[in-house]
C-alpha cells in the first residue's frame, strides 16, 4: 500500500508535465485565434498581426514550449493574455469560491443522497422508495439552470429572502449549491438503494429484516460497508464533477469559480490561463481518486493495489 | 409505518414483473411516438407562425409555442427519434470503451491498471468544451461527432467504477474459486466479475440517459450535433433559456420529456434487474 | 424559538447590508464582463461603458452627438485641415496626482501611437497623426497626415482616452489592470469574475459628483439580469432582452429606458457561394426577408427595419436610401430570371447568440425554395471561419452586426464594402466589389467639406443597397433598466453612457 502510495506521488510531476505538453499543443492545434479574437471584430488584420506578436504568438511552437516550461518550474505560470494578470493569481482569487461551492453541494448531496438512498433500500417498494427514486429520477433529468433560475425567482425576487447572485455571505451560497447538490443527490441515492438492495438480498440480512426493523439497522452498519465500492466511487468521481463541471450553476448564480474562469478563458483562446486552470483540474481529480483508492482498500482490506 | 401505508395503497410497483411490465410499456410507447409521429403529430414541426409565437399552452397548441409560433407538442413528437437514438449512442458507446478498461485495469492491477488510470484521469480532467472543439476541428460537426464527445467525457466514469468493483470482486471467494480451478481470464472477468458488476453499472446508465439530452443541448453552441431547425429535445431546451420567467413553457415540456425517458427506463431497468437476479428467484 | 431568532436576526442584518449599500451607491449590470482596464487597447462598448466614469478625452459627444469640450477647452483646424491646435484644462489633476498637461496628452497619444505597445486602436490614430506638439505648457498641436475633416470626433472617442503618465511609466500590464484617468470617479478594485468598483473622485476638477461609489457586475444570462434589477440588487442592467422589455415597463418603480442604436443587424452574402453572385438573387433575398415579422417576434417590436446598410446614428446615413419591401413573388420571379426558380442553397455561419435570425431567415427563405443551412458556432471557430482569405473560405454567409465607434459613415462603409476590406484585411465578409462604391468612399474619405462627404456616402450606400450586397435587417433599439430613484444616465448608440449619475429619492 504504502509502495503505492509513493509510486502515485512520485508520478504526479511526470503526469503533469505530460499533461502541460499535450494541452500546450491541442491549444495551438485547435482553431481559433487568440489574436483575433481579443483583438475583436473589428479590427484590421494589421491590428491582429501587432497583437500576435505583442502576445508572442510568432515565435516557434516548441520555443513557446520551452519558455513556459522554464518559467513554470520556477512557479510562474504566465500572465493571462486577456487580463495580463498572473494566471496563478487568477486561480488563487477563484479557488476558494469553488472549494466552498463544491465542499457544500457535496455535503448536501452525501449526506441526503446516501440517508435517503439507504432508507428507501430497506423500504423497498414503499411509498418512501417510490418518492425518493422519482426525486432522483427528476434530479436526473432537470436541467440544471431550469431548477437554478426557477428558485432564484422564487426565493430571491418573490420572497427576497436570499441573496440573487454573486459571492462573499454564507447566505450567496444556499441556492447555488443546492442547485448544484441535485443531481449528485440523485445519482448517490441511486446508487446506494441499489447497492444497499444487493447486501439486503443476502440471506442473513433477510433473515433479520423478517425479525424487524432493528434488527436491519444493526446490520446496516455492516451491510454499507460493503455496499460502498460503487458509492465511494461515484462520490468520488463527482467531486471531479463538481470542481471543473459546475459552469452553468457558476454562470446563472455569478459566482466567481473556476468552471466559468475556463469557459471565458476558452472563449478568448486565452492559453496560459486554460493551461493553467487544466493543470489545477488535474491535480485535483488525481488526488480525489487516489485518496478513493485508499478508502476502497480500508474498506476491503482484500483489495490489493500494486 | 411505510409497510402499512403501502398495505393501503394499491401495489402498483410492488412486484418485479409489473415494474418490468409497466418500464416496457412506457419505452414502447416511446418506440411507437417515434414511428408515428408525423401520424399523430397536430402540426408541422418547421411550420414557422412568427405572428403566434410564444403562446401558453391551450386548447389549440397543447404545450403552447415556441419563439417561432411553431408546435411545441409536435416538436416534442417528433423529437423522440433523435433524442432516444442520442441516448442509446452516447451511453453505448462509452459503455463500450469505458467498461473493458476498467475491467482490464481492474483485473490485471499494478502497472496496467496505474497507466489506464492516469490516462482516465487526465481525460477526466480535460475541459469537455475544449475535448469538443478537438473533435469539431478533427472530425467535423455531425451528430455522431456530438454523441463521440459526450461519450467520451463519461468513459471515464464507467472506467473506473468498473475497476473499482473488479478489485473488490476478483478477491470474492467465488472468483478465487473459479480462477482455482483454472477458469480462463477472459471467463473470469466477462462471466465472473461482468456479471456482478451489472448492478451499478445500470444504475449509472438509467441516470446518465437524460445527462446525454442535456449535454447535448449544452455543446449545441459549439455548432456539434443537430442544427436548426431539427425538433431535438436538449436543443428545445437550451432555446427556452432565455424565456425563463416570461415563456417557462417553452423548455418546461422537453423538460418534462426528457424526465418521462428516464422514468420509463428506470422503472424497465429495476424490474429487469431483480427479474433476471437468480438471488431473488425464490422471492415471492 | 430559536429557530425564528436567528432567521429574524439574519433578515435584518440582511435589510441592514442592502440598505446601507443602496444609499450611496449604484450597481450597474452589463451582460458581459470589461476585457480590461486599459482604454486604447478593446473596442467593446461594455468596457467603455466601465472605463467612462474614470477616463476622459479632449473632447466628448455630448447627448445628442455633437462634440463638446471636456479635457480640452477649445480647438480649431488649420484652413488646410492638416494641423489641429487644442487648448488644455487647466488646473486638473489625475487619481495618481499627476497633472495634466500638453506633455502628458502627448504621452498619452504616443504610447497608442507607439508600434511596440501592440495596442488595438493603434492603427485608427496612427493612419491619422503624422506628429504630436507641445508648443506650450497647455498647448497640442495635432500634425495630421492628410486632411481630416472630422478629428475632433477621433478625439472624443473612447480610446483617445487621456491616461496619467506616472501610471504609462508602470507599464501595460499596469494599465491593463488599473485605470488611472482624470475622471469624477476613481479605479478601486476589479476582482475578475465579480465586479469592478470605483469611489468618487473628490478631487474631480468639475462638480464632485454624488454618488459615492458605482459597482459593475456582469451576467450572461438574460433572465438573471433582469431579476437582479426586480430584485433590486442592481440600480441599472443593460442591455435589457427585448423578451422582457414589457415587464420591465409594466413593473412600479422600474424605468424602461429606450433608445435608437447605430447597431446595425445584417446578413453578408457571401459571393463565393456561386448563385450569390447574381444581383437578382441578392436582391430576391431581400425581397422574400419580411423585416417586420422578424422585429415583431425576436425583438418583441423593439427595433426599426433597417433601410441602408450602416447605422441610423452616424454621420452619413441617409434616411431616404430605399428599404426592400417583403414581397415573396417578386422575390420568386427574381430568383426565376436569375435561373435560380428551383431555388439553391445557402449555409450561414452564425453564432449561438444570433442562430435564431438564421432560424427565421431559414423559415422565411424555404417559401421561395432557398434551402438555408445553419452551422452555428463557437466564437473562435466562427472567426476563423468568417475571416479566412478567399482562397480557404467555405463561402458561408455571415450574420453579424455592426457599430461604428466614431459614429460616422467611414467606420462602416468602407470596413464593410471597398474592395480593400474582403476578409481578412477588414470586414467585407462576402467579397463584395464594386469600383463605383470603391471610388465614392475613397472620395469621401478625402473630402473636408462635410455636405460633399455626405452626399458622397448617400450615394455609396444607395449603390451598395440596390447591390444588395448585405441583407440588411434591423437596428435593434438600445433598451436599459432603471430603478426609478436612478438619474442622469443615457444611451448612446449601444453603450450605457453614466458618468454622473444621481440618486433622487
Amino acid at each position: 500500500m504504502s509502495k503505492y502510495i509513493i509510486r502515485k506521488l512520485l508520478m504526479l510531476p511526470v503526469v503533469l508535465l505530460a499533461v502541460s505538453f499535450i494541452i500546450f499543443m491541442i491549444l495551438r492545434f485547435i482553431p481559433g485565434d487568440p489574436a483575433r479574437l481579443m483583438a475583436g471584430q473589428q479590427a484590421t488584420q494589421q491590428d491582429v498581426e501587432m497583437m500576435r506578436t505583442k502576445l508572442g504568438l510568432d515565435e516557434n511552437i516548441f520555443i513557446q514550449y520551452a519558455d513556459f516550461l522554464q518559467n513554470a518550474l520556477q512557479g510562474d505560470l504566465g500572465n493571462s493574455m486577456r487580463s495580463s494578470k498572473p494566471v496563478i493569481s487568477e486561480i488563487k482569487s477563484r479557488f476558494p469560491n469553488t472549494m466552498a461551492l463544491a465542499l457544500s453541494s457535496y455535503t448536501i448531496a452525501v449526506s441526503i443522497g446516501i440517508v435517503s438512498g439507504v432508507l428507501a433500500a430497506v423500504f423497498q417498494y414503499s411509498l418512501f422508495d417510490q418518492a425518493v427514486m422519482f426525486m432522483a429520477i427528476l434530479g436526473a433529468s432537470t436541467a440544471n439552470f431550469w431548477l437554478a433560475l426557477i428558485a432564484m425567482n422564487f426565493f430571491s425576487v418573490k420572497l427576497g429572502i436570499l441573496p440573487l447572485m454573486g459571492s462573499g455571505s454564507w447566505q450567496h451560497l444556499i441556492l447555488p449549491s443546492l442547485s448544484l447538490a441535485f443531481y449528485p443527490t440523485a445519482l448517490i441515492a441511486r446508487m446506494s438503494r441499489s447497492s444497499m438492495l444487493e447486501i439486503i438480498r443476502q440471506d442473513y440480512i433477510r433473515t433479520a429484516k423478517a425479525k424487524g426493523l432493528g434488527a436491519v439497522i444493526v446490520y446496516c452498519k455492516h451491510a454499507l460497508r460493503n455496499a460502498c465500492i460503487p458509492i465511494i466511487t461515484v462520490v468520488g468521481l463527482h467531486f471531479g464533477v463538481l470542481f471543473g463541471g459546475a459552469v452553468v450553476t457558476e454562470t446563472v448564480f455569478n459566482w466567481p469559480g473556476i468552471g466559468r474562469l475556463l469557459i471565458d478563458s476558452v472563449r478568448y483562446r486565452d492559453y496560459p490561463l486554460i493551461q493553467g486552470t487544466v493543470l489545477l483540474t488535474v491535480v485535483m481529480v488525481v488526488l480525489v481518486n487516489f485518496l478513493v483508492d485508499i478508502i476502497i482498500v480500508k474498506i476491503d482490506p482484500r483489495i490489493r493495489l500494486d | 409505518m411505510f409497510n402499512l401505508i403501502k398495505k393501503f395503497l394499491p401495489g402498483l410497483f410492488s412486484k418485479q414483473k409489473r415494474s418490468v411490465l409497466i418500464g416496457g410499456l412506457m419505452v414502447l410507447l416511446l418506440f411507437v411516438v417515434a414511428v408515428i409521429a408525423p401520424l399523430i403529430a397536430p402540426y408541422d414541426p418547421f411550420q414557422q407562425d412568427l405572428i403566434n409565437s410564444f403562446s401558453p399552452p391551450d386548447a389549440a397548441h397543447f404545450f403552447g409555442t415556441d419563439q417561432f409560433g411553431r408546435d411545441i407538442f409536435s416538436r416534442i413528437l417528433y423529437g423522440v427519434r433523435i433524442s432516444v437514438l442520442e441516448i442509446f449512442l452516447a451511453v453505448g458507446l462509452s459503455i463500450l470503451m469505458g467498461v473493458p478498461l476498467g475491467l482490464v485495469a481492474g483485473f490485471f492491477g499494478g502497472k496496467v491498471d496505474q497507466i489506464i488510470m492516469w490516462f482516465l484521469d487526465i481525460i477526466f480532467s480535460f475541459p469537455g468544451i475544449l475535448l469538443a472543439i478537438l473533435i469539431v476541428s478533427v472530425l467535423g460537426t455531425s451528430l455522431f461527432n456530438m454523441l463521440i464527445a459526450i461519450a467520451i467525457f463519461s468513459v471515464p466514469v464507467y472506467g473506473r467504477l468498473t475497476r473499482n468493483l473488479t478489485l473488490s470482486l476478483k478477491q470474492q471467494d467465488y472468483v478465487l474459486a473459479a480462477r482455482a480451478l483454472g477458469a480462463s481470464k477472459f471467463r473470469l472477468m466477462f462471466k465472473h466479475i461482468l456479471i456482478n458488476s451489472l448492478a451499478p453499472l445500470l444504475v449509472q446508465v438509467t441516470l446518465t440517459a437524460g445527462g446525454v439530452i442535456l449535454s447535448a443541448s449544452s455543446l449545441s453552441f459549439l455548432g456539434l450535433g443537430v442544427q436548426p431547425p431539427t425538433p431535438e429535445w436538449g436543443s428545445m431546451i437550451g432555446s427556452g433559456r432565455s424565456f425563463i420567467g416570461m415563456a417557462s413553457h417553452i423548455s418546461l415540456f422537453p423538460g418534462l420529456a426528457i424526465t418521462y425517458t428516464v422514468l420509463a427506463f428506470n422503472i424497465l431497468g429495476d424490474g429487469l434487474r431483480d427479474w433476471l437476479d437468480p438471488k431473488l428467484k425464490n422471492r415471492s | 424559538m430559536k429557530k425564528i431568532l436567528y432567521l429574524a436576526l439574519s433578515l435584518v442584518l440582511i435589510c441592514l447590508l442592502s440598505s446601507a449599500v443602496g444609499a450611496e451607491s449604484l450597481t450597474i449590470m452589463h451582460s458581459e464582463p470589461p476585457l480590461t482596464m486599459d482604454p486604447s487597447n478593446h473596442s467593446a462598448s461594455y468596457t467603455m461603458a466601465v472605463l467612462y466614469p474614470m477616463y476622459e478625452t479632449l473632447t466628448d459627444f455630448n447627448q445628442d452627438n455633437e462634440v463638446i469640450p471636456l479635457l480640452a477647452t477649445a480647438w480649431e483646424a488649420s484652413a488646410d485641415g492638416k494641423t489641429w491646435t487644442y487648448q488644455i484644462r487647466q488646473g486638473v489633476k489625475f487619481h495618481d496626482g499627476s497633472k495634466l498637461d500638453a506633455l502628458a496628452v502627448k504621452k498619452s497619444f504616443s504610447r497608442i501611437l507607439n508600434p511596440d505597445n501592440g495596442l488595438s486602436s493603434r492603427s485608427r490614430f496612427a493612419s491619422v497623426i503624422a506628429k504630436i506638439e507641445t508648443p506650450a505648457e497647455y498647448t497640442v498641436k495635432f500634425i495630421l497626415k492628410k486632411p481630416y475633416p472630422a478629428f475632433q470626433h477621433l478625439t472624443s472617442i473612447h480610446s483617445g482616452s487621456i491616461v496619467s503618465p506616472a501610471a504609462i511609466d508602470k507599464g501595460n500590464d499596469f494599465l491593463a489592470r488599473n485605470a488611472v484617468g482624470t475622471g469624477p470617479y476613481k479605479f478601486k478594485e476589479w476582482k475578475s469574475g465579480e465586479r469592478v468598483v470605483m469611489v468618487k473622485n473628490e478631487n474631480y476638477w468639475g462638480k464632485v459628483p454624488e454618488v459615492d461609489q458605482l459597482v459593475f457586475k456582469w451576467s450572461s444570462e438574460k433572465s438573471v439580469r433582469v431579476m437582479a434589477l426586480q430584485s433590486g440588487e442592481a440600480d441599472i442592467i443593460f442591455p435589457v432582452p427585448p423578451a422582457y422589455a414589457k415587464i420591465i415597463k409594466n413593473t412600479p418603480g422600474l424605468t424602461l429606458m429606450e433608445e435608437a442604436s447605430d447597431k446595425t443587424e445584417w446578413l453578408a452574402l457571401n459571393t463565393l457561394n456561386k448563385p450569390l453572385q447574381s444581383i437578382k438573387v441578392r436582391q430576391a433575398l431581400n425581397y422574400a426577408t419580411d423585416r417586420q415579422a422578424i422585429i415583431q417576434s425576436l425583438l418583441f417590436g423593439k427595433g426599426t427595419i433597417a433601410n441602408s446598410p450602416m447605422g441610423p446614428v452616424s454621420f452619413g446615413y441617409d434616411p431616404d436610401c430605399p428599404a426592400y419591401p417583403y414581397d415573396p413573388e417578386k422575390a420568386k420571379e427574381l430568383l426565376a430570371e436569375a435561373g435560380y426558380a428551383d431555388g439553391f442553397t445557402l449555409e450561414i455561419a452564425v453564432q449561438e447568440a444570433e442562430a435564431n435570425i438564421a432560424e427565421a431567415l431559414q423559415g422565411m427563405w424555404s417559401e421561395i425554395g432557398v434551402k438555408v443551412v445553419i452551422h452555428k458556432m463557437e466564437y473562435g471557430l466562427w472567426a476563423d471561419e468568417v475571416f479566412s482569405a478567399p482562397e480557404n473560405n467555405k463561402g458561408y454567409s455571415v450574420i453579424a452586426s455592426w457599430a461604428a465607434s466614431l459614429l460616422d459613415a467611414d467606420g462602416f462603409l468602407t470596413p464593410l464594402f471597398h474592395t480593400d476590406s474582403f476578409v481578412p484585411a477588414s470586414a467585407n465578409l462576402g467579397f463584395y466589389s464594386n469600383p463605383e462604391v470603391d471610388k465614392l468612399l475613397d472620395q469621401a474619405a478625402n473630402t473636408v467639406d462635410q455636405s460633399k462627404r455626405k452626399e458622397f456616402y448617400s450615394k455609396a450606400q444607395r449603390i451598395i443597397q440596390h447591390d444588395a450586397a448585405h441583407v440588411s435587417l434591423y437596428y435593434a433599439n438600445s433598451l436599459a433598466g432603471l430603478n426609478n430613484k436612478v438619474a442622469n444616465v443615457w444611451l448612446l448608440s449601444d453603450m450605457l453612457v453614466l458618468r454622473h449619475p444621481t440618486i433622487q429619492e
